[in-house]
Formats: structure tokens, sequence, C-alpha cells
């Protein structure tokens, strides 16, 4: 029997990043996956980031991670979104040339020291007695030891494609579902939840009118998703938006009868955040006319991705109502839309380091989590891939805390409120996100990641200069006084109110309405320094006050999540407590005062009667040590 | 470091002094910048009584009062902790505990103040399970009390403005999620006064609170029973006899009438209302409603019935704790002269059950009986068995939430993009939250899903 530290069970976008970040770390690792020409597929839609989703990504850099990397080499389109709204929430989102993404992980994998790859379908995981993973058994029945399973299956599991009426076993693109796993965990006592999420169709690009359509181009320079890729140079390809109309909408209502969703077939939750065409005509029935984003599948393929029109109606009407969009008129379809059901865990199961309560050694990441997204998969994976390689190694365990990463947030979320619906990441659900930017991921990350090992002495020196030099701006922008001499002329082309007695730099770049590429015009001494350096200090300078007020909020929210709750608390015994509070915490454990108050039906009050049981649980050890 | 706490310790309404207590590390300079006397603050001795007055933050005086400075770590909390002893008058004692919070005091959330003496070691261990039970019971009853409070056109109110705050959050929310979806754009410059617009009705609100508070609070009395049995009467001659207040108070919808009068330096409000029986009129049964609201908000109930006539005791399962509850037996002056005393003994022997001692058999017509009445209740107050709710605390507390939150929208002037904006709206909207019970992020996220259509 073969022997590894770690398994991954799975190439998706979680299982690529927890492969990588196991053998990195120097942990003799395998994944496995059914197909290994569906390793890091983007079986939905071909870009990568997106808001919230793009910091996820810059945030897997700074840890060490791959996605970054490999999007950049393959981006054929990028924008950064948000440019109006403040830095906080700039987001990079490129559109990606889906098969050369694929290749380009793949080979990472494969040219990755410590990593085995081997195309096998895992159907059980080996448990010692005390529940404690030894291993697992593949579909030809081969046995492989290790001392940490990760699961990272995405939509696989019992995974069942529906289209209209028609439904069959089946996975995404035309693969295979792994139909034993599930049902395997399910008997040793992990609970099962049934998601549904579902695609658009993919359409040939030689059959669609690009003229009825506005040309969406990406912007230039491009800025690149990894802290270590210096620039990127391509001819860009634009994406197209068109929209529904009447038409469409009566179509898709005369129809509604055959939609499984509505007649009773799809038995999954489905999710708010990518609802199929005929969910948005039911629900927003005034609006007159529906966004259609023709994105491009790679640059050797002509399949084009509808965005906008992910169904689960029969092919026929899924046809007549795609032709009814203006420049779709003679559309020729390649693969229909389709909605998938599947297996996932419930996430309370799982503790802050995505490894299972009750499972020793066995973790998660990913869609089988019961989140959506690939970047979400992807942090999640890295997660998990981190800390089982700090657990086999006797270290401590890396847990990001929503003041952190937006990472953090996401698996906070996951673990303490658990998910009803295919989680996706959002700005609104950070509540730190003037602090978590996407600008200063590698601040925030890359101190960590050198710290576990994924971060190389070099990179990790490059980035010390690049905070230095920063924080050497900030510095001379703050000392730096203008006369109003010199500053007056600069106020009044710009309509900003004069001044009398010098002003500092930094004074000035607080204004609203002036930008660092102003200063030009009053500085000759402006230090040559890289543009996201300069990009940084502005950012801290005109933020500063704002930064101030919640890093005094973080401080807040680490308090209460410093004061632990030892594991043997046994919260049903806690006198006071409501029941629906005793409840709710002995299913979920919270591991601090902090989560215990973020889980829903846990009152202020009730955090204060665990706060004096926890003082009076400490006063009775040490009188007992007295 | 927990933060300094403020509340009032002692029953609000009753008595002749009411205690404000602050703890925590700030609680000296809290009560240094309020509190003036001989004596600057840091040279008061620890553990000594200073006299002084509190001033306003005009620097009027509110109050001659006693001032205790105790130093950690021998105080009740284990903490810093001041008590200043003022003059028991609500308006007082709200005015300095309003002034505590104004100069960094927080509102002292259930049990806080046992649980800090807990946590600083002054409280036993065995304790330890008394002061669990404790807080979420104050909690709940903090609870249901702000409930009672806020039923009605001010909690409404409140909801509504969180309501459009969550709005105009998810708004941004979702041009900032969504940037490339066709929602109507929203600027800083909107947002910025959409935002003043919001904290202007809360002002308003705030003002309105200040206002309607000083004349709602005092001990809460129902007077119920039958139609016909005297209970305008009753009012009628307790006006007479004793100060009156206020009468007809404004903002009140219902058809009770409502009273305040002072007995004995007590604030008591009195509510007429209609007679409860079983009834097809849709007018009567809306009034029938109002009346057993009025039984439910009160502190006290006193029951009046017709001595001449059968009592109906329908009413009797409207009254919770029938030990808050006196009776008058109205009317003698209408029986024989010969059958009196029987009669009294007769009607009282099945009512003495319920009653106990508190039964009063008068003519209110002839002025008899308002007295003892009256002292019936202040006897029930002194014993304790009556207790009026920590209204005032709640509503400071509301108050406060509310101060906050204008304070956030306020912040926003100065922020120049959205995301900055959104930080301050949405910590607007969790301090209204507070008072609603509410949490921001879950409710944005929802109603950005609700009212928008977006997603791939």
């Amino acid at each position: 029997m073969k022997e590894y530290d770690v398994i991954v069970v799975g190439a998706g976008h979680a299982g690529c990043e927890a492969a990588l970040a196991s053998a990195r770390m120097g942990l003799k690792t395998a994944v496995f996956t059914l197909n290994l020409d569906s390793i890091a597929n983007m079986p939905c839609n071909p870009s990568i980031g997106g808001t919230a989703k793009g910091h996820l990504v810059r945030e897997i850099d700074a840890l060490g991670g791959q996605m970054g990397k490999c999007a950049d080499a393959t981006l054929i389109q990028s924008k950064m979104l948000n440019r109006s709204s403040g830095p906080a929430v700039y987001s990079l989102r490129a559109q990606i040339d889906r098969r050369q993404y694929q290749i380009m992980m793949k080979h990472t994998l494969e040219t990755q020291t410590n990593l085995d790859i081997r195309q096998y379908e895992v159907t059980d995981v080996i448990f010692s007695d005390e529940n404690k993973v030894i291993g697992v058994i593949t579909n030809t029945n081969a046995k492989f030891s290790a001392k940490a399973v990760i699961i990272a299956t995405g939509t696989y599991l019992k995974a069942r494609i529906i289209i209209g009426d028609t439904s069959y076993e089946g996975g995404p693109d035309g693969l295979f579902p792994a139909n034993k796993l599930s049902l395997n965990l399910e008997q040793k006592g992990i609970k099962l939840r049934r998601f549904k999420t579902g695609t658009p169709a993919r359409v040939h690009k030689d059959s669609i009118d690009f003229t009825k359509m506005s040309a969406q181009n990406g912007d230039e320079p491009i800025v690149p998703f990894s802290f270590e890729t210096d620039k990127i140079v391509i001819d860009q390809i634009p994406c197209y938006l068109t929209y529904t109309n009447k038409n469409t909408h009566d179509i898709i209502r005369r129809n509604l009868d055959r939609s499984p969703l509505y007649s009773g077939k799809i038995s999954g939750t489905g999710v708010r955040y990518c609802p199929s065409i005929e969910d948005k005509i039911v629900k927003f029935a005034d609006k007159e006319r529906h966004q259609v984003f023709i994105e491009p599948m790679g640059l050797m393929t002509d399949e084009m991705y509808v965005q906008g029109m992910s169904s689960s109606m029969p092919e026929d009407v899924q046809e007549e109502m795609y032709k009814s969009i203006e420049g779709l008129e003679n559309v020729v379809f390649m693969r229909s839309a389709y909605a998938i059901e599947y297996d996932c865990f419930d996430p309370l199961q799982l503790l802050h380091t995505l490894e299972f309560k009750n499972f020793h050694g066995l973790y998660s990441a990913g869609q089988s989590n019961g989140s959506s997204g690939y970047e979400e998969a992807a942090a999640q994976g890295i997660m998990a891939g981190i800390n089982a390689a700090l657990k086999i190694k006797n270290s401590h365990a890396l847990v990001l805390d929503r003041s952190q990463a937006y990472i953090g947030v996401l698996i906070d979320d996951l673990v303490t409120k658990g998910t009803n619906e295919p989680y996706r990441m959002m700005t609104s659900r950070s509540e730190y996100r003037l602090i978590l930017r996407q600008d200063n991921a590698d601040e925030r990350l890359t101190p960590k990641g050198y710290e576990i090992g994924l971060i190389n002495q070099e990179r990790y020196t490059k980035f010390l200069l690049k905070m230095d030099n920063i924080e050497k701006e900030i510095e001379r922008l703050k000392r730096k006084n203008v006369s109003p001499k010199i500053a007056n002329p600069f106020f009044e082309k710009r309509n900003q109110q004069t001044i009398n007695s010098g002003i500092t730099e930094a004074a000035i770049l607080k204004r609203e309405g002036i930008s660092y590429k102003d200063l030009y015009e009053i500085d000759d001494q402006i230090p040559d320094i890289a543009i996201e350096e300069k990009e940084e200090a502005e950012i801290k300078i005109k933020y500063e006050g704002y930064i101030e007020k919640q890093l005094k909020q973080v401080e807040q929210f680490k308090k209460m999540e410093k004061i632990l709750l030892p594991g043997y608390i046994d919260f049903k015994k806690i006198t006071g407590l409501r029941n629906e509070a005793k409840q709710k915490l002995d299913n979920i454990k919270p591991i601090s005062l902090g989560m215990a108050g973020r889980i829903s039906g846990v009152s202020p009050a009730d955090i204060q009667v665990l706060y004096v049981y926890i003082e009076q649980q400490k006063r009775k050890k040490k009188e007992i040590e007295e | 470091m927990e933060h300094t706490i403020a509340a009032i310790s002692t029953p609000v309404g009753v008595g002749g002094i009411s205690v404000i207590r602050i703890s925590g590390s700030n609680a000296f300079s809290v009560a240094k910048s309020m509190f003036k006397s001989k004596t600057p603050f840091e040279s008061i001795k620890s553990h000594t009584v200073t006299y002084g007055t509190v001033q306003d933050e005009k620097g009027n005086t509110l109050d001659h009062v006693l001032l205790l400075k105790m130093q950690a770590p021998k105080t009740y909390t284990g903490e810093d902790t001041v008590e200043i002893h003022c003059h028991g008058g609500i308006y007082v004692t709200k005015k300095i505990l309003a002034m505590a919070y104004a100069n960094g005091a927080h509102p002292a959330q259930p049990g806080e103040f046992t649980k800090r003496a807990f946590v600083n070691g002054h409280i036993d261990l065995m304790e330890a399970e008394a002061v669990m039970d404790l807080i979420n019971s104050e909690a709940e009853d903090t609870y249901k009390e702000a409930l009672s409070q806020m039923k009605g056109e001010k909690s409404l109110q409140i909801k509504g403005i969180r309501s459009e705050l969550i709005d105009l959050i998810s708004h941004i929310m979702v041009m900032m999620d969504y940037p490339e979806y066709d929602v109507e754009k929203i600027t800083a410059k909107d947002t910025k006064e959409k935002a003043e617009e919001i904290a202007k009705r809360l002002r308003i609100l705030i003002e309105d609170f200040d206002n309607r508070r000083i004349i709602r609070e005092g001990l809460n009395v129902a007077v119920v029973g039958d139609v016909n049995v005297g209970k305008s009467t009753f009012i009628n001659r307790a006006c007479g006899q004793n100060r009156v207040i206020v009468t007809d108070i404004a903002g009140t919808t219902r058809d009770v009438v409502e009273v305040k009068i002072d007995i004995k330096g007590l604030c008591v409000i009195l509510k007429d209302t209609a007679g409860i029986r079983s009834t097809d009129n849709e007018i009567e049964k809306i009034g029938i409603e109002k009346s057993k609201e009025a039984i439910e908000e009160s502190d006290a109930v006193i029951y009046i019935a017709d001595i001449n006539r059968p009592y109906k005791d329908e009413i009797f399962n409207y009254i919770k704790d029938m030990n808050k509850a006196i009776c008058v037996l109205n009317k003698t002056d209408l029986l024989l002269e010969n059958e009196r005393d029987k009669h009294i003994k007769f009607m009282e022997r099945d009512l003495k059950k319920i009653f106990k001692d508190r039964i009063i058999a008068c003519s209110l017509d002839k002025k008899e009986g308002i007295n003892e009445i009256f002292d019936k209740l202040l006897d029930m107050v002194n014993a304790g068995s009556i207790r009026q709710k920590d209204s005032v605390i709640t509503n400071e507390r509301h108050k406060k939430h509310i101060a906050d939150a204008i304070k956030y929208l306020e912040n926003t002037k100065e922020g120049s993009f959205i995301d900055m904006l959104s930080v301050d709206l949405t910590c607007a909207a969790e301090e209204l939250g507070k008072i609603t019970g509410e949490t921001a992020s879950a409710d944005i996220v929802d109603r950005i899903f609700e009212k928008f259509c977006i997603g791939k």
C-alpha cells in the first residue's frame, strides 16, 4: 500500500491549491481526480476574479498560492472593477482562456516536487477506531494510506444533470459523477446536504451578430493578480453585451410549466447569486430587460459563454428564448444550459482549519462545503492544504480571522453560520473592508506565507523592500511642506479652497478630488518607486482616518476572539443559557466568545453568561491548583 | 479593559433619593467632567462622600448631589466606581445619567455590574450560577420592557428609518458587488444627502423621545371595571384631590383617558379604560382590546365594582398578578342604611380570596375612599410588591443608540468614496438594530437580492 502524508480528492480549483500548498510545504502529497483532462476546469463562466472574488485571488497569491499566477498567464481580457467606488472595493476580473488555464495548472502540478497526480475515483475514506483518517480506497479497489485526506470534490458527489424534463446522473461538462463517496461518508456520520446550481449554454461565435451588441473592452494597462507578475502585455479580446426583451420573457412565461424548478423536479437548494433566467423573470416580473454578456471561452475555440442566461428549461425552449435576443437570432448551440444537483457537506461540521470536528485528519474544501465559485474554492483549498500540512508537522494551525482576510470572512461564515444555498463571497459580507483591500493583500498575508514556507526568501525580501518604500514615501509626504505660493495656484486650478499658511503634501492628498499623480505639478522630488507603491502610499494617506476607525473596531473584535472556549465545555449544562443558545452552541462548538456571538440564536446576554462561566471555570481550576 | 458603564441603580420615581452608579476605568473622568465641588475631583479621597453639584453641558446646575468616589479594587465591581446620590425626581435622575453617557460612559447591559463584580473576583465562586441566571432574566425583563415601549408609533418609526437605511446601504453594496449590472447608480453626493435626511429624522425622533418621555414616565395604573361602576368618577375625584400634572396625554391614540397626578411625591398615571365584557359590537371590541393592553402595560390595577350589582369576574383573567390589584366597591351610598354593613361583608367574602386586604368599600360620589385607595397603592409600592418598570433606563439606552447612529451618519460628510460611506452607514444601521434587535449584515445581503435582479 502506497503511503502519503496528504491525499487530495479532486483536482478542481480547491484541490489544486490544496495539493500544491501541501507539497510545497514539504509533505508527500497525492491528488486523485476522476479525469486528468479536467484538472482546474471552469465548467461555468470563463473568468476569474470580480468583486470580492478578486480579493480572494490576491490573498491566495499573497499566501503563496497558484490561482493568480495561472490567471495572469492565460488571461485574454482584464478589468479593474469599481474604479469609481473607492480603493477598498477595487476588484480585478479577467476573462481566461479556459483550456490554457487548465494546461498550465496541470503542468504546475506535474512539475511540483512531492506531488503525485493520478486518475482515480475515490470511493471511500478509511478511518481508525478513533475516527482518525488512515487512507482512501479507489474505484479500482486500490488502497492508499494517508495522514490527512482533503475532500475537494466540487459538484461531483452524486451529481445529477437536469435539462428540462430530462435528467441523468452526470457531473459538469459531460464528466462522470462520483456516486459512492458521499454515501459512504454519510454512513460514517457525516451530514450531507443537497445543493443546486446551473450554467448557461455555450454557443458558436460565428452564429452571433456582434454588430447588434455593444463591445466590452478590457482596461489598459493590465493590473496583474499576482504580486509576482511584473507586466502583462497582450491584445485583449472584447466581451459583448446584449439584452433580453419582452419576447424572451413571454417565451419563458409560456413554458414555465416545463421548468423543473417550478414543476418540483429539482429539490436541491438553489442559489440567489446565480439565478436562472426563469427565476429572474418570475421574481422581477416588472423588469423589462435583463443583461446578457457574451464571453469568449478562449483563443483557440469558437465557443462563447452566454452569461445571464442560465436555465434548466428543456432544450427546445432554451433555443427559442436565446434566439429571441438581439444578435442571437441565428444562434447555434454547442452545449445546452443545465442545472446540476449535488451532495455537499454541512460546513457547520468543520473547524476553522476546514478539518471535520469529529473526524481527525479529514478536511473539506470548496463547493463540497457549500460554497460557490472558483475563487471561493481555491481560497478554501489553500487553507485546507496549509492546515493539513501544519497539523502533520505538529505546528500551530493557520487561521485567518475576519479582520485579516476575505478568506477569513469566507471560512468563518461557513463554519459559524453555515449556509442554506451555495455561498458566494461578497464585499458586503466583510465588515472590515476598508483594511481588507486587494492592494494590501501582500501586506496582510505574505509574512504568514513566508512563515509557513510557501513564500520563498527572494520574494519575501522583495516584499520587505516594497513595504519599506511605501512607508518612506508616506513619511516624506507627511513631512513635505508646500507654501501657499505654490499650493494656491494648484488649488485654484481645481476649484479647491486656498490656504494662508503652509500645508503638507499629505494634507493636500487627503482632499477630495486630488490624486497622487496631481502632486507632480508641485513636487519635483517624487521618488522613483513602483506604481503600486505610490498607489499604496496614496490610499493609506487618503484613508488614514477611516483606517484608524476600522482598526479600533478590529481591536474590539479581537478582544472577543481572544477569549477562548475550551473544547471540553458542555454547553448544555451551563445554567442561565437559553435553550436555543444551548442547542446552537452545542452543535457548532465555537472556539471563542467572538465566534459564539456570531452564531444566530445566541443573544448578547448568552454571551455574558458564557463569559461568567469561563471565569468561573478558571477560578475553580486555580483554586484546585492552590 | 472593558468600557465604563453607567446606570440608575435605584427604582426610579420612588423614594426621595436616586443613585446613579458609574463603573470602569474611566469612571472618575466621566464623573469629573460633570461634577463641581469645593475640593477638586482629584483630591477627593477614596471612599468618602463629597457634596457638590452636577452641571449639564451648558454649565447649568442640574442638582445638588452627594458623590461617593471609590477607587478600585475595593468596590462592588472591583473597578473604579462613582455613585451620585441625587434628588429622586425622574427628570433630574435621567438627565444626570444622560450626562454620564455624554461624557463617555456606556449603558450597562443586563446584570453587567454583577457580572463585573464576579469577573473581578468580588463575588464568591458559589454565586456564579446565580449571576448567570440573573443575566438572562434581567435581559428578558429589559427586552419585554423595550417591546412594550416600542409598541406603536415610535417603534414603527425606528424600524422604518432603519429599513430606509438598509435600502440605502444595499443600494451602495449592490453597486459595489455588481458594478456591471444595470442598477441605478448612486453617487457619494447622493449618499451623503440621503444620510443627512435620515439623520434629520432621527434628530426629530430623539427630541420627541425627550418630550414624550417626561410625560409618560411614572407608575402606570389601569382603572378597570364594568361600565357605569364609577371609573370616571374615581379619576375625577383623584384629580380633584391631588395635583394634576397632565391631563389627556398627548400622543395617545387609544380610547383610554389618561391623567398624571402627583400623590405624595409619587408620580401616578391613571388610565381610564373601557369596560371589559363580551360583545359583538366592533367599536366596543376595539375599546376592549385597548383595555387589555392598558392592563398589560400597567404596574398596578384598580378594579372598581358597583356594590349594588353582582360583579363580573371575567376581567380577572386579564390581570396577571392579582397582588398588584386593588378592589373598590363603589356606590355604598345607594345601599339601605340598615343593610349596609351586612351587604358589604357579603360582597367582600368572595373577593377577599382574591384581593386580600386590598378592598375598599366607599362612595366615590360622596368623595369617600380616595385617600384610602392611594394609601393602599403607596403601601404596595413601599412593600415592593409593585415595582415600576425601569423604563427610564431602557429609554436612555434607546436614546444613546439613536444618538450614536446620528453620529455615524454625520461622519459620512468626511468620506469621499462610497466605500468609506458604506462603513459608516452600516455602523449606523447596527446602532438602530440594537434597539430593534436586528443585525445589519444579513439584512443587507437579503435586501440586495430582494430588490435587485442580479447574478450571472
